[in-house]
């Protein structure tokens, strides 16, 4: 693509005789600090985890790691409840996030449109461990609604349910996903134009079969990629789990987190553990990108 | 009665009146242009004749019967958009036959009618390609044949060429005209552009600020405005204020010029009126010789735009612009002394509006 | 418009649904901090500032606000100058760039930030293990993970000022690239700079993984000291909560704020707990 730049002057590293990488650093320009900066501190951290993890005695390869790692029951059944809680709450933060977003794109007056986007803004942004702290502040043992169902309806929430507990994570997990998934599926229901939706009236059309035509078909994809991101992202969550089960639920995440500075043998599962999960969250980071790619394409 | 009846049609938004005092009458084939500036309420009356905005005040009436107040989805007027709005998770096929489909027709016949109109439309092999893999014209091409695939009372077009290149837009606005002349249907069709109007519209309507200036035939609107404003929105002319010296012959005094004009339009001594005079109507040189005014100028400025020439005068303090054929055109530069010939059959008279 | 809206009754519910459900946990969350007896009662017995004044006369409180904000600071600063650097080369000189450099920004979502502090460890601990529990590797974690954060708002805010007309008009008048940048270009990007900065700011002062596993206790970070109090003393915690329910929504307000004047996502970063 470089066409012949007439106005093109040698970049202040120079060209002549400092050899290829000036010369291909000079084509990056200043953009070259971002890719050494993101290449020192993630990908080649990341790729040496890899080569660790399948690393064993003098330069073999080896998958000892992760067959301990997967014939062990209980790592088995902290990717069991980090999948199952995540795709649970990626499905409930979609469902909301999307419905959220139809209604603020489409719906008639919503007062405060401002002040709403940022309260999703501040649910979205609140950090792990107060958002933690908050909810047990709220469904504690001790915590307000808590008391006040027990105060004044009777019904006492302990010790049928726990904050402590998959389902008092997927609680708190849907408090930042949710605005999350509104965030990442808003620009795709901007990208509905009101021009189609005029075109289909015109043509016969009720809004409802508008939507059921073009509307979500065009539609899905974007709502597929934003679920497929909500899961990646509550997959990897570890603050906010940390923060309020101190590791008394079984999630790999947190399992990763404790076998920092164990002792060698164990940190070594670290390595298996950490690479299925980039397995994952890799995978989904791709698959969102596809979609996305896909669907704008045809909105060219 | 017409096909189309608009009466006394009206549209606000808030404190700015985009729409007022709109009265129209369109017959079953007939196409009637709206042109006007951006901004002028060609496009508002238009969506209001969809039904896609609501009128504060008027009455729209389709074939005799009272659509005021109907939803758009049930006015069965056919629109193509500026931007043709295609559904882009159909094909082509699929698009053209979404009106139908929602009609409930069934499919045989909804096959039928994509064939027939994607014939009538002269597209070629696509109907199985998608709107992004097509070009801008084909687009549009496709806009018409779904809008006319529900086989609409009324069609109305909003600026449908304005997104297009300029050479396909000469070509396809020459289709527009065929097919609609083929298919035999009451048309508007909105556009700034007046030389797409005057060549595809039966009647024009000259809209400004809101309101209708003037309608008629396009040779009328071109040759005799009846309005200052349509005067200076439609062709080339020259404007020029006055006040009324004589009914006998008719003279205008236009600066410290008196020119003889071919009627006063009723006008009475002592009134101040405007003068149109085509820029094409004036003669340079020798050839203006025996014309009934003459006017002493300099060139200031000469533009080639292919067979024409178009040239600006200074004169008396006026601005005078002329129309010439190249060849003729070529003989004169710029900063010439020149003198101008106006034939008094060329000095219209209107009233100032 | 007409035709356009759906059941308003409906979606109302729903956004009053979410309006209550998210402030019911920080609304619980204030009023416990300000209270002096609430066991039993629906509200609180008594109120008082007394939790704020504990947190204040605590003695890790002023050192770990103090690290949280320059770490936060240091991180808008990394970021910034990364994606100013980045963004604005690809949309003047180098658009064939983009698509990787999107490709990168995407990266700190494919990796869980557990692993990326765990990499970290391991990839420092052979090349350069003097790095190992220091600030100065949190706050290149934080930099290369907050990158998400600023790179959609600055793109989008590149594009509406069609970046790479203005350098070209810039270019014929003499102007060299950086000068450019400085005068027609920065100048302009400040919708997206402010919005991705508060997203950058607020994320990294609350962040709580990397903090706690590349450094620890050893140079606790608000968030890290806030989570070893949060089972041991419930009221300086919910004063603490109250702090980091302050700065995310003074950076929320600041965002919706100025992003109005940015048309296009601020998403898909806002959100990310790692």
């Amino acid at each position: 693509m470089a066409r012949p730049d007439a106005l093109d002057r040698p970049w202040a590293w120079g060209t002549g005789r400092r050899g290829a990488v000036s010369r291909s650093l000079t084509g990056l320009g200043p953009a070259s600090v971002f890719f050494l900066y993101m290449g020192l501190v993630l990908v080649a951290p990341a790729a040496y985890l890899v080569w660790s993890s399948v690393s064993g005695e003098g330069s073999r390869l080896t998958l000892e790691r992760y067959s301990r790692v997967l014939t062990d029951p209980f790592y088995l059944r902290g990717f069991q409840n980090s999948l199952a809680l995540s795709l649970l709450t990626a499905v409930e933060a979609t469902l909301a996030g999307t419905l959220l977003a139809a209604t603020f794109a489409y719906g008639a007056r919503l007062p405060f449109r401002r002040s709403l986007l940022t309260l999703t803004n501040v649910a979205a942004n609140l950090g792990g461990v107060s958002l933690a702290f908050a909810f047990v502040a709220l469904l504690g043992t001790n915590g307000m609604v808590t008391i006040i169902l027990r105060e004044s309806a009777g019904i006492s929430l302990y010790p049928r349910f726990s904050l402590v507990s998959l389902a008092g994570l997927n609680l708190v997990y849907l408090y930042f996903l949710s605005p999350f998934a509104f965030l990442v599926v808003l620009p795709a229901f901007r990208g509905v134009r009101r021009q189609w939706i005029e075109a289909a009236l015109t043509l016969g059309a009720t809004r409802r079969q508008f939507w059921w035509h073009i509307g979500l078909p065009v539609l899905w994809p974007s709502i597929l990629a934003v679920f497929i991101l909500t899961f990646a992202n509550a997959f990897g969550t570890y603050s906010t789990a940390m923060a309020l089960t101190v590791g008394r639920v079984n999630l790999i995440p947190l399992q990763i987190g404790f076998l920092f500075g164990e002792a060698a043998f164990d940190t070594e599962l670290a390595d298996a553990l950490s690479v299925l999960m980039i397995v994952v969250t890799t995978g989904c980071v791709l698959a969102y990108r596809g979609l996305s790619r896909r669907t704008a394409r045809w909105l060219r | 009665m017409g096909y189309i009846e608009i009466e006394r049609l009206e549209k606000r938004f808030g404190p700015v009146v985009a729409v007022r005092d709109f009265d129209l009458e369109v017959a079953r084939d007939e196409l009637v242009a709206l042109l006007g500036p951006s901004g002028c309420g060609k496009s508002t009356t238009l969506r209001m004749i969809a039904g896609l905005d609501l009128p504060d005040g008027g009455r729209i009436r389709l074939d005799g019967q009272d659509v005021t107040h109907t939803p758009p989805h049930r006015r069965r007027v056919g629109m193509v958009f500026q931007e043709y709005a295609l559904f882009p998770n159909m094909t082509v096929a699929e698009n053209i036959q979404f009106g139908p489909m929602i009609a409930g027709t069934p499919a045989p016949e909804r096959a039928r009618r994509v064939a027939e109109l994607a014939e009538l439309t002269a597209l070629p092999e696509t109907l199985h390609r998608y709107p992004h893999q097509l070009s801008g014209g084909q687009r549009q091409r496709v806009a018409l044949a779904r809008a006319l695939a529900i086989r609409p009372r009324v069609l109305l077009l909003d600026e449908p060429l304005s997104a297009l290149d300029a050479p396909i837009r000469q070509a396809l606005r020459a289709e527009i005209r065929r097919i609609q002349q083929q298919v035999r249907i009451a048309t508007i069709y909105v556009t700034h552009d007046q030389e797409e109007a005057l060549a595809l519209a039966d009647r024009v309507v000259v809209m400004e600020a809101g309101r209708i200036c003037e309608v008629g035939m396009p040779a009328e609107i071109y040759h005799r405005p009846r309005s200052a404003f349509t005067a200076a929105f439609i062709g080339s002319n020259n404007l020029l204020e006055g006040v009324v010296v004589s009914g006998q012959p008719p003279t205008v005094r236009c600066g410290g010029q008196l020119l003889r004009c071919v009627s006063l339009d009723g006008a009475a001594d002592g009134a101040r009126v405007m003068v149109v005079i085509p820029a094409e109507s004036v003669q340079l040189g020798a050839a203006g010789a025996g014309a009934a005014n003459r006017v002493t100028g300099v060139i200031t400025l000469k533009t080639f735009h292919g067979p024409l020439t178009r040239i600006e005068l200074a004169a008396d303090g006026q601005r005078w612009l002329a129309l010439l054929p190249s060849p003729v055109a070529a003989a004169c530069a710029v900063g010439e002394t020149v003198s101008l010939g106006i034939p008094a059959e060329a000095c219209r008279v209107i009233g100032r509006a | 418009m007409r035709g356009l809206r759906l059941a308003p009754v409906l979606g109302g519910a729903l956004w009053a649904g979410f309006v209550v459900y998210s402030t019911l946990p920080l609304v619980a969350t204030t009023l416990f901090s300000l209270s002096r007896r609430w066991v039993d009662t629906a509200l609180p017995e008594g109120f008082s500032v007394e939790s704020y004044r504990a947190m204040v006369q605590e003695a890790p409180f002023l050192p770990s606000l103090g690290r949280s904000t320059a770490l936060a600071g240091g991180t808008l600063v990394i970021v910034a100058t990364l994606c100013i650097l980045l963004l604005t080369w690809v949309h003047i000189r180098a658009p064939r760039l983009g698509p990787p450099a999107e490709v990168i920004s995407l990266i700190p979502f494919a990796l869980p930030w557990v692993v990326v502090a765990l990499s970290l460890v391991r990839f420092y601990g052979v090349l350069y293990p003097r790095i190992l529990n220091t600030p100065l590797l949190l706050l290149l974690a934080h930099g290369a993970v907050s990158i998400p954060f600023m790179y959609w708002a600055l793109d989008n805010n590149l594009r509406a000022i069609n970046a790479r007309l203005l350098y070209e008009a810039g270019a014929t008048l003499g102007a060299r690239w950086d000068q450019t940048l400085r005068y027609a270009l920065l100048p302009n990007l400040g919708p997206g700079l402010a919005t991705g900065g508060m997203l950058v700011f607020a994320n990294s002062f609350g962040e709580y993984a990397l903090s706690r596993l590349i450094v620890g206790a050893g140079w606790a970070t608000l968030p890290v000291w806030q989570a070893s109090l949060i089972n041991r003393d419930a009221r300086v915690t919910s004063a603490i909560t109250v702090v980091g329910i302050a700065v995310a929504v003074t950076a929320s307000l600041a965002i919706t704020v100025w992003a109005s004047r940015l048309r296009g996502e601020v998403a898909p970063a806002a959100g990310r707990q790692g």
